[in-house]
């Protein structure tokens, strides 16, 4: 690939300055929140859920890429690189997660009062350490496989690059060999990283999903979910993934007419296929819940789906009841965007060719995982039985858009950034 | 109308001569390989096969029989298990996706054998021979009799072994 050559340029001014002027908002957000008496709790719990959807999308990202590798994938071409751009995100979503040790009294039951029959695993400091830990790892383990991908397409840019890129090329292509040995070198390196990316993910993510979503409703027992949610990061990360293609297929800067018919086709199948994988593992926790009704079990789902929770019998009767209770909706909603829709609209091929249809269903695929990540943490936080006195239910409220703009800004000038120094596909200045 | 028959030996070469043909507006093709190839399929391009719409139809029906039979079954001998209502919906999906797979199964291959023997034109094979099941790839194009120099151009061009009319 001769256009998978590192191409330092200055960054796109007008978009950085939107996503700049969103990242703001939601640091104005965050503050004015956090700072209120009566909303600081809110404050960080819409952080929580904000940074549980964009740090397992970001290494989601690099798993996308990793398993292009382990797969010996050739469609994807230049959607590789762009993968490992948003997978740039990992290392800014490591430093936010100080944020929630902040907020760590807001948030955790255990920080004050040790779980019956848990002391032993949720006793804070070990919590916060092994979490610590688990992505102080997988953002290592992230970032080495990104040096590892990158490190051949720097050879050229190295000899013009000058002032700070210089001494960043430098460091990064120490000890080069010649273009042809390190290509050589990073496949085969890159692919025995990848597994470890891959594995690394499942594993610390699955951790992450026990500490700060499982914690959240401490007595809840569950074996699947830690899977189910690090599983979403990766579906996420692909339906952005699709976004982002799509909204630079007509930029003159990216490699002209790229994502072709084929490669929108393969994108629409990832989605297709990995949104029935994600709905499986959920449901195949459900169903066992469902059918063993036991109460350490049922009250996550309660608090989610209803007293009912799903409709178990043929009939529809007190449908409208079930649904109007606290919650149920958004997450009906959510299976609605990430599952329903994509299985039954990419389900033929001319959809998955349509950019269109396509965006379409990505776009709510993303948004379906931003509401997906409040149904996880806020219910366990807010019951329905406080909902039902008179608390407010306020996914679309202004510190949930605020701080949801702020990430998303955040991510995209990283994605941005990224692209800068190294090849991805990021539209020049005024292009 | 006339046949002409082009023997050729790489599946690239079977594929480059199918597209000069295609270009050159002779649509009425026969490929013979002894080997599946992609290249040669997309030269071709004859578009989706209609048997995935045996397959749809397929797993539909299984999935809604499969539902309709256990509710029916539920209700026929009642039996309450584990505190459920009788048509208990989750349970029943597991055998509902494996009716799924059955009927979409079954149906599949129902179609490729309809398809296969029954809908498709009887074609004329006479141009066939036993070495395009073996290591040559042959290329029939069904042509006017006027059009016939134009094809034997094009197939030496593409790199036929021999090139020769078959029934004129």
């Amino acid at each position: 690939m001769s256009n998978d050559l590192a191409e330092p340029r200055s960054l796109p001014r007008v978009p950085a300055a939107i996503f700049a002027a969103l990242a703001a908002l939601g640091a104005i957000a965050f503050f004015a929140g956090v700072l209120a008496e009566d909303t600081s709790a809110r404050t960080y719990r819409v952080f929580l859920h904000n940074w549980l959807m964009w740090a397992a999308l970001a290494n989601g990202a690099v798993c996308v890429s990793a398993a292009f590798r382990l797969t010996n994938a050739g469609w994807q071409g230049p959607i590789q690189r762009i993968a490992e751009s948003m997978g740039g995100f990992v290392a800014i979503s490591f430093l936010l997660y100080w944020v929630i040790y902040l907020g760590r009294h807001e948030l955790f039951e255990w920080v004050h009062h040790p779980v019956a029959g848990k002391e032993f695993w949720f006793e804070p400091g070990f919590t916060f350490l092994r979490d610590s830990l688990a992505l102080v790892w997988v953002t290592f383990v992230s970032l080495f496989y990104l040096y590892i991908s990158l490190r051949p397409t720097l050879g050229a840019a190295r000899e013009a690059a000058t002032g700070w890129r210089k001494s960043l090329y430098g460091f990064w292509t120490a000890g080069w060999r010649g273009e042809e040995v390190e290509r050589d070198f990073a496949e085969r390196r890159g692919r025995k990283m990848a597994a470890v990316v891959a594995l690394s993910h499942a594993i610390c993510y699955s951790l992450i999903a026990i500490d700060f979503i499982m914690s959240l409703a401490p007595e809840w027992i569950s074996t699947m979910f830690p899977a189910y949610f690090a599983w979403g990061g990766f579906l996420s990360s692909i339906s952005l993934l699709t976004i982002v293609c799509l909204a630079l297929r007509n930029s003159p800067e990216v490699v002209p007419g790229f994502l072709t018919a084929n490669r929108r086709h393969d994108l629409g199948k990832l989605i297709f296929a990995f949104s029935i994988f994600w709905m499986y593992l959920f449901w195949s926790q459900y169903f066992v819940i469902w059918y063993a009704n036991i109460p350490e079990e049922t009250g996550f789902i309660v608090a989610r789906l209803g007293t009912q929770f799903l409709q178990d019998t043929w009939y529809m009767g007190g449908f409208m009841q079930r649904i109007a209770e606290p919650y149920v909706t958004w997450t009906l909603l959510v299976w609605l965007l990430v599952w329903v829709l994509p299985f039954w609209v990419l389900l033929g091929q001319r959809p998955k060719k349509t950019p269109a249809i396509l965006g379409t269903i990505a776009v709510g695929s993303v948004l379906g995982f931003w509401l997906e990540r409040y149904i996880l943490v806020t219910p366990s936080l807010v019951p329905p039985s406080e909902v039902l006195a008179g608390a407010a239910i306020t996914p679309l409220g202004w510190i949930e858009l605020g701080i949801g703009a702020g990430f998303v800004g955040l991510f995209f000038l990283s994605f941005l950034g990224f692209g800068r120094v190294f090849p991805g596909a990021i539209p020049r200045a005024g292009g | 109308m006339a046949q002409v028959l082009g023997i050729l030996r790489t599946p690239s070469a079977t594929a480059g001569a199918v597209r000069e043909l295609r270009g050159a507006g002779f649509e009425k093709l026969e490929v013979y390989s002894p080997c599946p190839s992609h290249e040669i399929e997309h030269a071709l391009d004859r578009g989706p096969s209609r048997v995935r719409i045996y397959t749809l139809v397929g797993c539909l029906t299984g999935v809604t029989l499969a539902y309709l039979m256990q509710i029916w079954m539920a209700y026929d001998w009642p039996l309450v298990i584990g505190g459920k209502p009788f048509a208990s919906i989750p349970a029943y999906t597991i055998i509902g996706f494996e009716m799924n797979i059955l009927f979409g199964g079954v149906l599949t291959v129902a179609g490729l054998l309809i398809h296969g023997f029954f809908l498709t034109s009887r074609r004329d094979h006479s141009a066939y021979q036993p070495s395009f099941s073996g290591d040559d790839f042959g290329c029939v194009v069904d042509c006017h009799d006027d059009q016939v120099g134009r094809v034997r151009e094009i197939l030496g061009e593409a790199g036929c072994a021999e090139v020769r009319v078959v029934s004129a």
